[in-house]
C-alpha cells in the first residue's frame, strides 16, 4: 500500500503537459453527423462534444460506430450531414499543421517497421511544434515518464512488447501538447496496471484544460474515470450523461444484447458493471 | 523474447548485446557521412587510376587537378591525360550519379512505402524503362539519333509510375497497399509488352536488348554525363529536404497526418523525385539492381532509420557501391567486361540473404 502511495505521489510532482489557453467557445463538437460507406451507415445523427478539462469515454457493441466517430471528429473523415467545430471553428478549413497543434489521436495500433528508438519515436510527436529543442526534451521527458516507457526510452521500438509500444505511442500523443486527445482504445493491449495508469494520466490532462476522449471496451474504466459517457449503439447516441445516468442495467443489456448488472462500487463512488447470468 | 516468467534480470542480460550497439549508434551516425565522403574520393581515384593505361593515384590527382587550371608540376603523358579526362573520368561521374540516385530514390521509397523491402521497381520505373528501352530497339527510333534509346526508356519509365500513381488514386488519396498492387500489376502488363516485342525481335536486336537489360556504364561519355545531371542532380538536390517528413510517414499514414503532415503531397513528391532518378539513371545505365534495394538496409544498419541521414547517407553510400562494381566489371574479366547488373546482383543477392539472416536471428526489422 505504501508502495502505491509513493507512486501516486510520484505521478504528482510530474508537471502536467499545457496546451495553452482555451477560447471561451471550446470544445470538439460533432453536430448531426451522418457518415456512411458504401450502403451501410455507421453514423446516424450523432451528437457528442468533447469539452476542455473533461473525461468522455464512448462505449458500445463492436460496429456501434465509436472508431467512425473517433475519426469524424479527428478530422480524417467528412460527414455527409451535420458538421464538426473545433473550437468553433468548420474542422475542414483547419490546416493540418494547425490541426495538429490543437488536436493529438492515438490509434488503435501502429505498426512500424522501421528500427527508431522509444525517444525517437515519442520525438515525432513534436513536429507540428516549434518551441525549440529544449523544449521538445522537456515535453518528451514528461510524455515518457508519464507513460511509464523512461526506462526504455533507448530500446528500439519495434522489439518492445505490444503493451510497451501501445504506451509509447501514448507518450508520443501527449508530447504533442494538443487540446483534445483522442484515444481509441488507449487500454485494449495493457494490463490491468497500465490500464489505469494510462486513464489517470488522461485524467491529469484534464486539469490543465485538455479535453479526453477515449473509446473504451471496459465498462468499469469508463465508470471510474470518465466524467462523462457516450453509448453507442448501430451508429446512433442511445445515451449520454454521466456514469451513473448511463450505465444502467436496462440501457447495458439493450445495447449490448446480454444481461449486464449495475452496482455501486464497492471502494469508488462510480458504478459497478458486471454480466448477468443467462 | 525471453519466457515470461524469466526473472528481469535475466531478460536485461539478454540485452546486453544490444547497449553496445545502441550507445554507439549516434557515434556511428556522426562518423557515417565523413567516412562515405573519403571512401568516395579514395574509391575515385582508384577507378580513374585501374585499367589498361595504368595511372597511380598521384597522376591522377595531378590530371585533375591540372584540368582545373592548377599547376602541380607532376608527370604524367598526353595519353594518361587522354584515358583519364575523355574515358574514365566521364564514366566515374555516371557512375557517381547512377549510384546516388538509385541508393537515394531505394531510400525515399522504402520511406514512402513504410516498407524496407521497397524498391524503385515497384512504381514500374524498370519495367516501363525497359519497354520505352525495348521498343526503341525494335522499331529502331532515330529521331532523335543517339539519344533516342534513353529518351524512349526515360519516358517509358516516367509514364509507367504516373499510371501507376495516378490508377492507385481515388477521392484524393493514395494509399499505400493500392499503390503496391497497382505497381504489380502495372510491372506485370509493362513485362508482357516487352516480352512482346522481344518476341519480335531480330538476332541483333536481341543482343541489344540482352546487353541494355543487364546494365552497363560502358556507354559513358561526357555527352551523357550532362544529359543525366539535371535530373538525377534535381533529384539529390530535393529529395534529402524531405527527411523529416519520411520519418512521420514510416510513422503510419494516420498518424503522420494526425501529426500535421501533408502525406498526399510527401507521397508524390517523393515517387516523382525517385522516378526522375531511377528512370535518368536506369535509361543511361540499364537495369541495375539491388543498389536501391541494399545500400538503405546497410546504411540503417550502421546508423539507424532516422531519414534526416539515412538519404544523404543511402546517396553516398549508392555512389561508393556502383563505383566498385564498376570496377569489378570492368577489371574482373579483363579484356571483356561484365554487365553492371550482373554484378550488383551477384554481390547484392547473397548480401541481402546475409541481411535477413542476420534479422531474423535478431528478431528485428529493420
Amino acid at each position: 500500500m505504501a508502495k502505491v502511495t509513493a507512486r501516486r505521489e510520484g505521478e504528482a510532482s510530474i508537471r502536467p503537459l499545457g496546451a495553452g489557453a482555451a477560447p471561451p467557445e471550446a470544445g470538439l463538437v460533432a453536430e448531426g453527423v451522418r457518415y456512411s460507406a458504401g450502403a451501410s451507415r455507421l453514423l446516424d445523427d450523432v451528437s457528442v462534444a468533447v469539452i476542455p478539462g473533461e473525461v468522455l469515454a464512448v462505449v458500445g457493441p463492436n460496429g456501434a460506430g465509436k472508431s467512425t466517430l473517433l475519426r469524424v471528429l479527428a478530422g480524417d473523415l467528412a460527414p455527409q450531414a451535420g458538421r464538426v467545430l473545433l473550437d468553433g471553428r468548420a474542422i475542414g478549413e483547419l490546416r493540418a499543421g494547425e490541426l495538429a497543434r490543437l488536436r493529438a489521436v492515438l490509434p488503435q495500433q501502429s505498426l512500424l517497421q522501421f528500427a527508431f528508438t522509444v525517444r525517437e519515436v515519442v520525438q515525432f510527436g513534436r513536429y507540428p511544434r516549434d518551441d525549440g529543442p529544449e523544449r521538445d526534451a522537456l515535453v518528451v521527458g514528461q510524455a515518457l515518464r508519464a507513460a511509464e516507457v523512461e526506462a526504455l526510452s533507448e530500446r528500439i521500438y519495434p522489439t518492445l512488447s505490444g503493451g510497451e509500444q501501445a504506451r509509447v505511442q501514448y507518450a508520443r500523443v501527449l508530447a504533442q501538447e494538443a487540446r483534445y486527445l483522442l484515444l481509441d482504445e488507449p487500454t485494449a493491449a495493457l494490463d490491468i496496471r497500465h490500464q489505469e495508469l494510462v486513464l489517470r494520466v488522461a485524467r491529469r490532462q484534464t486539469a490543465a484544460g485538455i479535453g479526453v476522449l477515449a473509446i473504451l471496451h471496459d465498462l468499469n474504466l469508463a465508470a471510474a474515470h470518465a466524467d462523462r459517457i457516450v453509448l453507442l449503439s448501430r451508429g446512433r447516441v442511445a445515451a449520454a450523461g454521466t456514469p451513473w445516468e448511463v450505465f444502467t442495467s436496462e440501457r447495458l443489456s439493450a445495447a449490448f444484447e446480454h444481461p449486464i448488472m449495475v452496482t455501486p462500487h464497492p471502494a469508488r463512488p462510480c458504478p459497478l458493471i458486471v454480466t448477468g447470468p443467462d | 523474447m525471453a519466457a515470461t516468467d524469466a526473472p528481469v534480470v535475466k531478460r536485461d542480460r539478454s540485452w546486453a548485446p544490444w547497449r553496445g550497439r545502441l550507445a554507439s549508434r549516434g557515434t556511428r551516425a556522426g562518423a557515417l557521412i565523413p567516412v562515405l565522403i573519403v571512401l568516395l574520393l579514395a574509391a575515385v581515384i582508384v577507378n580513374v587510376g585501374v585499367g589498361a593505361v595504368a595511372i597511380s593515384p598521384v597522376q591522377a590527382v595531378g590530371i585533375l587537378l591540372d584540368h582545373a587550371g592548377i599547376s602541380t608540376g607532376i608527370t604524367y603523358s598526353p595519353q594518361q591525360d587522354a584515358v583519364l579526362w575523355a574515358i574514365r573520368l566521364p564514366r566515374v561521374l555516371l557512375a557517381l550519379l547512377v549510384g546516388a540516385g538509385l541508393g537515394l530514390a531505394g531510400a525515399a521509397l522504402q520511406g514512402v512505402f513504410r516498407n524496407p523491402l521497397a524498391e524503385p521497381a515497384l512504381i514500374g520505373v524498370s519495367s516501363g524503362a525497359s519497354v520505352g528501352a525495348v521498343a526503341s530497339i525494335i522499331f529502331g527510333f532515330t529521331l532523335l539519333g543517339r539519344a533516342s534509346l534513353p529518351l524512349a526508356a526515360f519516358a517509358g519509365a516516367l509514364l509507367t509510375t504516373l499510371l501507376v500513381y495516378a490508377t492507385s488514386r481515388s477521392e484524393g488519396r493514395t494509399p499505400v497497399e493500392t499503390l503496391i498492387l497497382m505497381g504489380i500489376a502495372v510491372n506485370a502488363v509493362a513485362g508482357a509488352l516487352t516480352g512482346y516485342l522481344t518476341f519480335l525481335a531480330d538476332d541483333q536486336q536481341l543482343r541489344s536488348i540482352v546487353f541494355w537489360s543487364l546494365g552497363s556504364l560502358g556507354g559513358a561519355t561526357w555527352e551523357v554525363v550532362r544529359a543525366v545531371l539535371p535530373f538525377i542532380g534535381l533529384g539529390l538536390l530535393l529529395t534529402p529536404r524531405w527527411g523529416r517528413a519520411l520519418n512521420l510517414l514510416v510513422l503510419g499514414e494516420r498518424e503522420a497526418r494526425h501529426l500535421g503532415l501533408n502525406t498526399e503531397r510527401t507521397r508524390f513528391a517523393l515517387i516523382a523525385l525517385a522516378a526522375l532518378m531511377t528512370g535518368a539513371a536506369v535509361a543511361v545505365a540499364g537495369i541495375i539492381g539491388f543498389v536501391g534495394l541494399v545500400v538503405p538496409h546497410l546504411v540503417r544498419l550502421i546508423a539507424g532509420p532516422d531519414h534526416r541521414l539515412l538519404l544523404p547517407a543511402s546517396a553516398l553510400g549508392g555512389a561508393l557501391l556502383l563505383l566498385l562494381a564498376d570496377l569489378a566489371a570492368r577489371t574482373l574479366v579483363t579484356p571483356a567486361e561484365l554487365p553492371l547488373g550482373v554484378v550488383t546482383a551477384l554481390l547484392g543477392g547473397p548480401f541481402f540473404m546475409w541481411l535477413l539472416y542476420r534479422a531474423k536471428r535478431m528478431r528485428v526489422d529493420f
